[in-house]
């Protein structure tokens, strides 16, 4: 996990400081009292003179007070939810002062968040969603993460967390100059498959290389499984990464954007479609693959019928209501393919769930304790143990879907966007998710894939 | 003629008309399988439902139970009550007036005042929400249970106005003049004669307003995004969510039927007013 | 003279003002806002930039906007069509003296009162679902092969699932109003056509159409605006935005709140939403004004 950000962090660690000797002089004047302020003021600026010094002590001792608005991207019904809720009632438990509320408002936060942050609601903590652009309205936390909260025992912030959950949501936000937010459960994209239908059809190894998942597929596929599946949701990731095997993110985001047409009757994209046309042919994906709606694919895999299911790690935990505990699971890198970069395994898509704290809150401060406190040791443990995610913490145990995993996280070296950034253009995103999934599905052929996007792509 | 023909006449009469049940049939039939195994599966499991095998194991109260239990549902309700309720009300009381005074009272510039409200009719949401938006913004009332209800009242009155002041040109002028001789205003005729006597069509109006606002999604979704305010249109949206994350199909088919059921008891009792309420808005309009 | 003016005044400032702050402002505003670049919904006008119609051409050149404008047309006229007509046949067979016509008449009704999220659900989880669906359970019982097979919600097919189900909960709608207005013809009519020996596609086409002429333009202009809000049912259908389901609606509703501008530079432009408002705007005010041409109502002859 570490050794791909650990140097990179390293420095990001120390050149933060330094920034923040060089601005840490605002005031620190009334960060308690604003919490008595109403809410109905919230102009935009004001959020200049609450960056505190970096080496102000936290408030122990003195209690904490004030009223907390959490927006969650979780359902309270689902695992993580429920961890949540206890770490809510925790924290108000442990400072009766405090009331926070929460929103559930699931992954339905990307379509309400930034109405609700741009009418002015009050939202203090929210999970930044990356599909939707909010950095107009965050927090800048460089000074927050070096300052000690109660819940971190006499440590840093930074001292506590995963190096790379700081380092992370800058990446994924394209944000270098700030500390956009606070990752946890930090996340790989990979394909995510079945452990016992692997061990029991005989792939010793799992698959590094196109021919070599080829070759598992047939041997699942003979053993009366179903290899392969997706939902619409994420349907584009597959094409996407492959093409990144083959040129890399950026070559993509080029494409994507292209208008003439032309860069889709490109080689690799040719190459991907016979790849992905040969597959439907030989019967690998699921025959009710085109009808897929999140998440009835992912159902399949978790129920047993279908062996790999490419996405997050945090599959482990949508699905856990039915696979039962006993499901072992693992995952590998999408494999290299011929002629292609080799970064299988170096380049994953990756990242964190980010904890992004309102620009205009009115008490920084305890947004950051209530952060620090979720993120304590003892309430990741429980987060990691309750829901299966990943740990966010220094030396938290792994939780036993995600063992397995644990290599592939620790040989990232550079982490990719969702499907390698393929569906960056909203506009022409939908039509690569038609198409590939008539592909998939054996509708159309590959050269029609190849025309069909060159035709959709030129304006 | 003897009785014996008589009823052979009209059971060939019947049988003539057999093949118009068809489409009938079908159609009734359908929406009763439908919601008929929606039921059943909301009293299964999960699994049951995957496997094909419903209610094989008993019947499940618990899915209600926890749905009830885990969500606000009652709160949504209760949100849609006060917004129906709200809407229906600031909409008669704001559009029988004027609809009152424009079809009785000559003045100059009433046929621009009526234009303006035809006007106002055909514009679509799709041009309001984002000034709406902006207006919401600036008086600082995103995130408040009053942001609905102003909208609520307010997209539905240039709607009432237009079909009250047709149902105040039905009622005789006699009345109302009888009472300006006894010496009473305007405004006193209106509230205490034209107004009660409107009351069919304030009727007809309300409940066609009702059935809009209580199924209205969009202005829901965008103003009303907090748990406390949801309606229970976008808070079954958010339970179906939530159920399809956790793989909880049972569940989530159990949110579906409480929905469901209040709304349908309420129109088997009040199915004949409803339908009269619904035309009578539409064809007026 | 001097009471009466206050009267007025105190009756219809209200309303008045409704139709100002909620219909007339925002509409003119959003016409303003397509010919600018506003790069957030909440700036105020003076941080606008004059842009001439270049949301026009950057909407026109859109590969999703130009499918959620056919979409819309598909969903308009294709789905107008059959709804209309759909309803038309309940209400004359309703209406056509059969037994319990109350009890038709509501129960076709129904599904219209239903929230639109339950009644997705419905259709989407149960009767289209690929696994233990309706229709997958149905078709096999008829073994029918190649329908049992047949997935309803893959990309082709969604629009038609989509228009399946909405044309299940509008037709109670439009039935109910067609049945009223047959309901309001003189049975004279229809006896004297009877007596002449008209066949009932005759009566339809030479009684109940003509006379209904208002009340099916009324339909059609109340359809019309159903379409141009088209939203809830796109939305439910569909996970992320797709070419099958998004409307001009769902484009306003992405670029305005929902543009993925994680990753990419696109620049977000909130006056390319207004810019789909005024378009699907000004297409309901042709419809309307060719309904118009076409129709005239009876009042006006």
């Amino acid at each position: 996990m570490k050794k791909y950000s650990k140097v990179l962090a390293a420095t990001l660690v120390a050149s933060m400081s330094i920034g923040l000797m060089a601005c840490g002089q605002g005031s620190d004047a009334g960060s308690k009292s604003k919490s008595e302020h109403e809410a109905a003021s919230k102009s935009e600026e004001g959020t200049t003179s609450k960056s505190e010094t970096a080496d102000s002590n936290s408030k122990s001792g003195s209690d904490l007070k004030g009223k907390l608005v959490y927006w969650s991207m979780w359902n309270d019904t689902e695992p993580q939810g429920e961890v949540w809720q206890s770490i809510i009632d925790g924290f108000e438990k442990e400072h009766p002062d405090v009331d926070v509320t929460v929103q559930w408002c699931g992954r339905d936060n990307k379509k309400i968040l930034k109405p609700a942050l741009e009418g002015g609601q009050t939202i203090d903590v929210f999970e930044y969603p990356i599909e939707i652009d909010l950095k107009d309205y965050i927090l800048d936390l460089t000074p927050y993460v070096d300052k000690t909260y109660q819940a971190s025992d006499g440590k840093k912030l930074s001292e506590t967390l995963l190096p790379s959950l700081l380092e992370t949501p800058k990446s994924m936000l394209n944000l270098t100059d700030m500390q956009p937010a606070v990752g946890y459960k930090p996340w790989m994209s990979l394909f995510m498959y079945n452990k016992t239908i692997f061990d029991e059809v005989g792939i010793k190894e799992e698959p590094k290389t196109w021919q070599e998942l080829d070759d598992a597929c047939a041997k699942i596929k003979e053993a009366g499984y179903v290899p392969l599946t997706f939902d619409d949701a994420y349907a584009s990731w597959l094409p996407g990464m492959y093409l990144a095997r083959e040129m890399g993110q950026d070559w993509i985001r080029e494409l994507v954007q292209d208008s003439t047409g032309e860069m889709w009757k490109d080689e690799a994209v040719v190459k991907m479609a016979k790849a992905f046309e040969d597959f439907a042919e030989k019967g690998y994906f699921d025959s009710n693959v085109s009808g897929n709606k999140y998440p009835a694919g992912q159902m399949d895999v978790g129920n047993g019928k279908v062996a790999m299911y490419y996405n997050l790690t945090g599959l482990t935990t949508e699905v856990s209501d039915v696979t039962g505990p006993d499901f072992v699971w693992g995952g590998f890198s999408f494999p290299d393919v011929k002629d292609g970069q080799n970064k299988a395994g170096k380049e994953d898509p990756a990242g964190c769930t980010m904890l992004a704290v309102n620009k205009s809150t009115e008490d920084p401060d305890l947004a950051m304790e209530f952060i620090a406190y979720a993120l304590d040791q003892k309430n990741d443990a429980e987060m990691v143990k309750k829901a299966g995610t990943t740990p966010a913490t220094v030396g938290t145990e792994w939780p036993k879907s995600l063992e397995n995993m644990k290599g592939a996280f620790e040989s990232n070296e550079t982490a990719l966007k969702y499907g390698a950034d393929i569906t960056s253009n909203a506009d022409l995103a939908p039509t690569i998710q038609d198409n590939f999934i008539k592909l998939a599905s054996g509708q159309i052929s590959a050269d029609d894939f190849v025309n069909n996007m060159a035709a959709a792509a030129k304006k | 003629m003897n009785t014996t023909s008589k009823k052979k006449r009209n059971i060939k009469k019947q049988l003539k008309h057999l093949p118009k049940y068809l489409p009938l049939v079908i159609w009734v039939a359908f929406t009763v399988a439908m919601i008929g195994w929606i039921f059943l599966a909301s009293l299964s499991t999960t699994s049951e439902i995957y496997s094909d095998s419903i209610l094989s194991s008993g019947i499940h109260i618990e899915n209600y139970i926890n749905v009830i239990k885990k969500h606000k549902l009652g709160l949504y309700f209760l949100n849609s009550l006060i917004y129906c309720a709200v809407g229906c009300t600031g909409v008669i009381l704001i559009a029988s007036p004027a609809a009152y005074a424009l079809s009785r009272v000559e003045f100059r510039g009433k046929s621009l005042v009526n234009n303006i409200f035809v006007m106002g009719m055909s514009i679509p949401q799709v041009m309001l929400v984002m000034p709406l938006f902006k207006m919401a913004t600036s008086l600082h009332l995103i995130g408040s249970r009053w942001t609905l209800m102003i909208l609520y009242i307010c997209t539905n009155v240039p709607f009432g106005v237009f079909f009250l002041s047709g149902f105040f040109l039905s009622l005789p002028k006699a009345l109302e003049e009888a009472a300006e001789i006894d010496g009473c205003t305007h405004a006193k005729a209106f509230w205490k004669i034209m107004f009660p006597l409107a009351q069919p069509g304030i009727v007809t109006l309300t409940i066609f307003n009702f059935i809009n606002i209580w199924n209205e999604y969009f202005m829901a979704l965008i103003f009303a995004n907090k748990t406390e305010l949801r309606t229970v249109s976008t808070g079954l949206q958010a339970i179906v969510q939530s159920m399809k994350y956790s793989g909880d199909w049972a569940g989530l088919f159990a949110g579906v039927i409480i929905v469901f059921l209040p709304t349908f008891l309420l129109y088997l009792f009040l199915s004949k007013t409803i339908m009269t309420g619904v035309t009578g808005g539409a064809v007026k309009g | 003279m001097k009471k009466k003016k206050w009267f007025l005044i105190s009756f219809l400032a209200p309303a008045v003002f409704c139709m100002f702050a909620i219909f007339l402002y925002p509409g003119v505003r959003t016409l303003l806002m397509s010919f600018f670049k506003v790069p957030f919904i909440t700036d105020n006008m003076s941080s606008w930039k004059f842009v001439g119609i270049s949301n026009y051409i950057e909407i026109f050149t859109s590969p999703l906007y130009r499918q959620s404008l056919i979409n819309f047309l598909k969903i308009w006229l294709i789905g107008g069509i059959v709804i209309l007509s759909l309803s038309m046949l309940f209400s004359v067979i309703i209406t056509s003296g059969i037994k319990g016509k109350g009890f038709w008449r509501a129960a076709i009704y129904l599904p219209h009162i239903i929230s639109s999220v339950a009644l997705v659900s419905m259709w989407l989880q149960y009767v289209f679902n690929n696994q233990y669906g309706m229709f997958k359970k149905l078709f096999a019982l008829l073994h029918w092969e190649k329908m049992e097979q047949f997935q309803w919600t893959s990309p082709d097919h969604l629009f038609l699932s989509m228009m399946i189900a909405y044309t299940f909960a509008g037709v109670g709608f439009y039935m109910l109003i067609l049945v009223a207005g047959i309901d309001g013809i003189s049975e004279d009519y229809y006896e004297a056509a009877r007596i002449e020996g008209a066949g009932a596609w005759k009566q339809f086409i030479d009684i109940t159409v003509p006379l209904l002429r208002d009340i099916i333009k009324r339909c059609i202009v109340l359809y019309s605006a159903a379409a141009a809000g088209f939203f809830v049912y796109s939305t439910l259908f569909s996970f992320n935005t797709e070419n099958a389901t998004v409307t001009p609606m769902v484009y306003m509703y992405e670029s305005v709140f929902g543009n993925s501008a994680g990753s990419s530079a696109l620049e977000l432009n909130v006056g390319a939403g207004a810019t789909a408002g005024v378009t699907i705007m000004v297409v309901i005010l042709f419809v309307n004004m060719i309904l118009n041409k076409l129709i005239p109502s009876t009042a006006e002859e």
